[in-house]
């Protein structure tokens, strides 16, 4: 249960983020997330954080669906930053390849 | 019907933090009958406007409890668990993770012989849609039906449940039997259910690399379940000795691959999907065939 607080969860986005960038065959990320025990609003927020502290230079996907999803997507939304909000499983999956393929 | 959870349901919860309130709440709002929280050292308090105990017994005996729902953390969780089969609970749902694997023997074998369901640990719970919640499952994905889906990831169950709910395919039962190496309820108990539940008609098992549950299921699908079942395997990708998320998803000594898990579902009849992303679609397809 390691993204429950907003601490944690900043903390193992930004872990994530930085162990992919730092990976150069990365071309770009798909993060797909369903809530339960886990808040999409705390984990957007968590998402907001890390990528202010850890340059991403690729592409990012974001498919978020369960608890609190709304509050989550609306967070994204008004962020401002450049990701591409996906509808489903399948639909992430597309996006991600249709990134890299320009 | 549905299997272990429905309106007769009596629901505890065991530590009410913040996780426990927060889904002790989630429960009441669901319709699920949650009739007090055990804490020790607030017994005598209140939460939720339900009474709080300092043991279960107490709280078994005041409330009639037959249901208890677990969120202690792993050091003492293990002593929760102990604590819910003594006081005469029927069914003990354990979502805490990272309990250790020498305290779950040990729960194990206490449990021996005893009348008592424990589903966990490091699992969601499960929810009888329109009748009871016991888990920390998002409530809204879920529609009353006749499928029944059964998981060792909470994540792929909730991913199967929406897509069925999308498609207008309810659900009878939802059950996370959760990730870790030794648990409680099997995939093979669950399935005895389903088959034996008149609303259920068809059922979803999501299985992953790591031990031996899924050929266990197959196994005994051949032999004893009439009713179809779609399969997902998660970790088809997954590198040989590198736990995948969950403590028992590990490739270990080459037993336990996804590869070897699909060939016993698919020998036994079973319909293997290889994309997660498919679960709904297939079922409506052979919902379609049954009907």
């Amino acid at each position: 249960m390691g993204l429950l607080s907003l601490p944690d969860c900043i903390e193992a986005v930004e872990n994530a983020f930085r162990l992919l960038m730092a990976d150069q065959h990365v071309q770009a990320v798909l993060i797909n997330v369903f809530g339960g025990i886990l808040r999409c609003d705390v984990f957007a927020q968590g998402v907001l954080q890390a990528v202010t502290n850890v340059q991403v230079t690729v592409p990012v996907v974001v498919r978020m669906e369960g608890t609190n999803v709304e509050e989550g997507r609306q967070i994204l939304a008004e962020s401002g930053l450049n990701f591409r909000i996906a509808d489903g499983m399948a639909d992430a999956a597309h996006q991600v390849v249709q990134a890299i393929q320009g | 019907m549905s299997i272990l959870v429905d309106q007769s349901t009596r629901l505890l919860v065991q530590g009410m933090g913040r996780e426990g309130r927060f889904h002790a709440e989630q429960a009441i709002e669901y319709g699920t009958r949650f009739v007090g929280g055990v804490h020790p050292g607030r017994g005598g308090g209140a939460a939720l406007g339900r009474p709080l105990f300092n043991t279960v017994a107490k709280a078994v005996a005041d409330t009639g409890a037959n249901t208890t729902l677990i969120f202690v953390p792993g050091p003492a969780a293990a002593d929760a668990i102990l604590e819910a089969i003594d006081a005469g609970i029927g069914l003990v749902v354990c979502i805490t993770d990272g309990i250790p694997i020498r305290d779950m023997l040990v729960v194990r074998r206490y449990m021996a012989g005893k009348n008592v369901s424990l589903l966990g640990p490091n699992c969601p719970g499960l929810i009888s849609p329109g009748k009871a919640k016991v888990g920390i499952m998002p409530a809204h994905i879920h529609t009353p039906g006749r499928v029944g889906v059964l998981s060792r990831s909470g994540t792929l169950t909730y991913e199967a449940v929406s897509q069925l709910t999308a498609r207008g395919i309810g659900q009878s039962t939802c059950v996370g039997i959760g990730g870790d190496p030794v648990g409680g309820v099997t995939f093979v108990q669950c399935l005895e259910k389903f088959q034996q539940d008149p609303e259920t008609e068809a059922v979803v098992l999501i299985g992953e690399i790591g031990g031996t549950a899924e050929e266990d299921a197959a196994a005994y699908i051949a032999q004893h379940v009439t009713k179809p079942v779609v399969s997902f395997i998660a970790g088809q990708t997954a590198p040989p000795g590198r736990r995948m998320g969950h403590a028992g998803a590990i490739i270990a000594g080459g037993q336990g691959t996804a590869a070897s898990k699909i060939a016993a579902m698919e020998h036994s009849g079973i319909k293997v999907v290889h994309s997660p992303a498919s679960i709904g679609e297939t079922i409506a397809e052979v919902l379609k065939h049954t009907a």
